[in-house]
């Protein structure tokens, strides 16, 4: 298992000098990123996501801990030249445009001037701001403001991608564009580190986890292995039962949704489940669906933040 | 009328009555401020000039500058009006101050004050700290030399400073001829005309040379007057023309002025006079 | 170099900043100012337009170290593009020197550009070129190395109105130390001798690059003076620009 990320009970605290207090916004911190993997790295709104990544990035300094990545101390200036990173809700210098802010981060990474140009065009295309290149920065929507964040994390062709709250602010179809290029990244090869509050984009990409809440880190592991396990509940859908049947139904489920001449049973169990499907084609009506709910990555996260609660004095 | 409308056309009339009103306060407060206001501008630039080089944050020749406009200003209001320059010496000290390489603020304004503010003491003061300031500048005690000339005739210390003069380096060689001029005859009205001529040439200062042009013309008329004199002596009537004067030999050719005005002889009222017209206090 | 991209950048960034253009403006402006005065000037015209002009140049060079220098590099964090370029592989002096030598490039063209307007007015109007007054540009722009240093230092952890106060405060006393140095001489009170001493030898001693006087009266500057207050330029804004990057280094973001 080739590790990319490595931290090491990392952790920051800050003291306010006025209010005399000490706020730990990361509790030691130690996760493992491993090569090739998407990571989502979620929580709820100051659980300490973003200082986290900061501290990966430079930003700050840790109070206390260590981290690599691959293999290096993080100040290490050629580590630098290996790894992206789009910062939360990314401000650009506005009077520049697009290429050109994007030039200046090739400059910055010391990419010659003969391969900046193709380069450019390339990333644009990527994050589908062709036609946007020459505009001014400043004339930029929220999504393509994302998007030229996302090419400048890319400029270097990364091994490593740290992206806070990419998905953060924009449409439907706008997630879905950066989700792709996400999923491309890991095609090429990248290992992707991202933070997100938004479950159902990770819950799409990601390959394994790790909830952050009050700085804690509070689980990690493959998605899969997370929600595994207990199924919730199933939900048959039928058409044409005569509403004697569904009564009887009624007893043996946990609720009955009907909508004209369709009935949504949820039971809680297979063999409930298989009991009312014998139930309805018994009485001449017709399976439309039957659908297996697992616990979802939000029931999970609202779950641990509520024992969270409960354990903070 | 509607409300609405009542209400903006009340808004309207207070908004023009309290304009009213600030107008005429500051009037009023115009008026009481203003003996003191005058006195107050008179004095305006003119605190020390030690002091105004702290304000002046290394923009001294700027300031000097502000201040050279302003004593033109200062000099041609009172030339006009009560012939008092009571803060010349004053503002000059400024100036000096602020700039201690600005040669013509030392031999203007010691023109200035020997002649319209009448305070010889103070003009030789002046270009005593412009020698000071400007040891290697041949200008500063030419013109103390020039005041003691024409303004003090002590013709003795006229002679030093025209020496010493004379020997700074870049001195023209009238210099030395005036020293000359000066330790020899002593009170001759010639030698004076010839300096002032001197000044009248070299100089690019528009007032230094109406000055210049009009000691001139008085010179030129004193002498003039005197030859008038001695005709009437010698004849017993006073000439018609000046041309008798030179046909009777008592000189040799009539003078000109630097500006190109010549003299003619105001027979009813027995005097020379320049041809363009009397001498105005003006000029 | 990393470092240069960022100085492109940053002036690209002033030279697209309108401030920029109104000040410029206002310089060439004043510096015209001197045809109209001079008819009331008797005969001092060439002096006064002179004064002018270079009072001018230093006066809007100043003014615009100052108002951008006091931004550089508080708007890099205050709009947090620093998160752009710290995580890349460039050192925070490298970013800190190249934001300063930005703009001191920003200022080297204004300057140009104001001198060149200059020596052509006194071209037209005297009909001689006199090299002296360039001289004096070369020591105001020594001056604005400092002032800018001032500025960016004060950035690092001001807002731009506290470090254009102190800036602009230290600009006004840097002028005055030498009266000040005097002032401690005459006076008896001990804390007035080391105030003055302080002023004196800590704070920069902007006189020193001022030769205007001379200059306009003809008087001639020997180069070792001109080479002495050059070091003493560059090493002041040296000194400064190293207490910026420490200042900056330790930052937390």
């Amino acid at each position: 298992m080739d590790v990319v990320l490595r931290t090491d009970s990392l952790t920051k605290i800050y003291k306010s000098p006025i209010a005399q207090r000490r706020v730990k916004a990361v509790d030691s911190l130690s996760i493992e990123v491993c090569r090739g993997e998407i990571f989502g790295f979620l929580g709820p709104n100051g659980a300490g996501k973003t200082t986290a990544i900061k501290m990966l990035t430079t930003l700050l300094s840790p109070t206390s801990g260590k981290a690599s990545i691959l293999g290096k101390p993080l100040s290490d200036m050629s580590l630098k030249s290996r790894i992206g990173f789009l910062p939360e809700q990314p401000y650009f210098y506005p009077y520049l445009s697009g290429a050109e802010l994007l030039d200046f981060c090739a400059q910055i990474f010391g990419i010659p001037s003969a391969e900046r140009r193709k380069k450019i065009e390339g990333l644009l295309r990527i994050v589908g701001l062709q036609e946007s290149g020459k505009r001014r920065v400043s004339t930029y929507s929220k999504g393509m403001l994302q998007r030229i964040g996302l090419a400048q994390a890319m400029v270097n062709d990364p091994e490593f991608v740290i992206l806070d709250e990419p998905l953060t602010g924009l449409d439907p179809v706008g997630r879905k564009d950066i989700r792709d290029v996400i999923l491309g990244m890991k095609e090429r090869g990248s290992t992707v580190f991202f933070s997100s509050h938004i479950l159902p984009d990770v819950e799409m990409i990601c390959d394994r986890v790790g909830i952050l809440i009050g700085g804690r880190l509070i689980s990690v592991g493959k998605l899969d292995e997370l929600l595994s396990g207990d199924v919730e509940s199933i939900e048959v859908t039928a058409e044409g039962l005569p509403g004697s049947e569904l009564e009887q139904m009624e007893q043996r489920s946990q609720r009955i949704l009907v909508s004209g001449d369709r009935a949504m049973i949820e039971v809680n169990s297979p063999d409930r489940a298989g009991e009312v499907q014998r139930a309805i084609l018994g009485c001449g009506g017709r399976i439309v669906s039957v659908i297996p709910r697992k616990k979802t990555l939000e029931e999970l996260f609202i779950k641990e933040i509520g024992a969270h609660r409960e354990e903070k004095p | 009328m509607s409300r609405d409308t009542l209400k903006k056309i009340l808004t309207g009339v207070f908004i023009c009555a309290t304009a009213c009103g600030v107008f005429l306060t500051q009037s009023s407060l115009d008026r009481a401020r203003a003996p003191r206001e005058a006195i107050v501008r008179e004095l305006m630039y003119f605190p020390s000039g030690r002091f105004m080089s702290a304000v002046t944050v290394g923009y001294d020749n700027l300031a000097a500058d502000l201040v050279w406009l302003r004593a033109i200003q200062y000099y041609g209001e009172h030339r006009l009006t009560d012939l008092k320059f009571e803060y010349l010496g004053h503002i000059f000290d400024i100036l000096t101050t602020l700039d201690s390489r600005f040669i013509n603020a030392y031999t203007f304004g010691s023109l200035l004050l020997a002649d319209d503010a009448d305070e010889p003491d103070r003009a030789l003061a002046l270009l005593d700290k412009g020698m000071r300031n400007n040891p290697h500048d041949w200008r500063i005690p030419f013109i103390k030399g020039f005041i003691y000339y024409v303004f003090l005739r002590d013709f003795y210390r006229a002679g030093r400073y025209f020496r010493i003069s004379s020997g700074i380096e870049g001195a023209p060689d009238m210099a030395a001829r005036f020293a000359s001029f000066a330790f020899q005859k002593g009170g001759d009205r010639v030698t004076a005309i010839n300096l002032w001529s001197e000044l009248y040439d070299r100089s690019n200062n528009e007032l230094e040379k109406l000055t210049a042009l009009r000691s001139i013309k008085e010179l030129l008329m004193e002498i003039l007057e005197e030859k008038v004199a001695e005709f009437s002596e010698r004849f017993g009537r006073s000439p018609d023309r000046l041309e008798e004067l030179v046909e009777a030999g008592f000189v040799q050719r009539l003078p000109v002025a630097p500006d190109g005005d010549h003299f003619v002889y105001n027979a009813p009222k027995k005097r020379v006079e320049p041809a363009s017209g009397p001498l105005k206090v003006e000029d | 170099m990393r470092t240069a991209a960022v100085i492109r950048n940053t002036f690209r960034q002033a030279v697209r900043d309108r401030v920029l253009y109104v000040l410029f403006f206002f310089g060439i402006l004043t510096i015209g100012s001197g045809a109209v005065i001079g008819p009331l000037s008797l005969g001092e015209a060439p002096k006064i337009s002179k004064d002018l002009a270079l009072a001018a140049i230093s006066i809007f060079g100043v003014l615009t170290a100052i108002l951008i220098g006091t931004r550089l590099v508080y708007e890099e964090i205050e709009k947090k593009t620093v998160y752009l370029i710290v995580p890349k592989p460039i050192k925070r002096w490298q970013f800190l020197l190249g934001k300063y030598l930005g703009l001191m490039c920003v200022l080297a063209l204004i300057l140009l550009a104001m001198t060149v307007v200059l020596v052509l007015y006194v071209y037209l109007s005297e009909g001689k070129f006199q090299f002296c007054l360039l001289q004096a540009v070369l020591l105001t722009f020594f001056e604005l190395a400092v002032v800018t240093a001032v500025a960016t230092f004060f950035s690092t952890f001001a807002t731009p109105v506290g470090s254009g106060i102190f800036t602009f405060a230290v600009f006004f006393v840097g002028h005055v130390t030498r009266d000040l140095r005097a002032l401690g001489e005459i006076s008896d009170s001990v804390a007035v001798k080391l105030f003055a001493s302080f002023a004196y030898y800590v704070l920069p001693n902007l006189s020193n690059f001022n030769i205007r006087g001379e200059v306009v009266h003809g008087v001639s500057v020997p180069w070792s003076q001109l080479v002495y207050a050059m070091s003493y330029g560059l090493m002041y804004a040296v000194i400064l620009l190293v207490a910026s990057v420490l200042a900056f280094q330790r930052r937390d973001f």
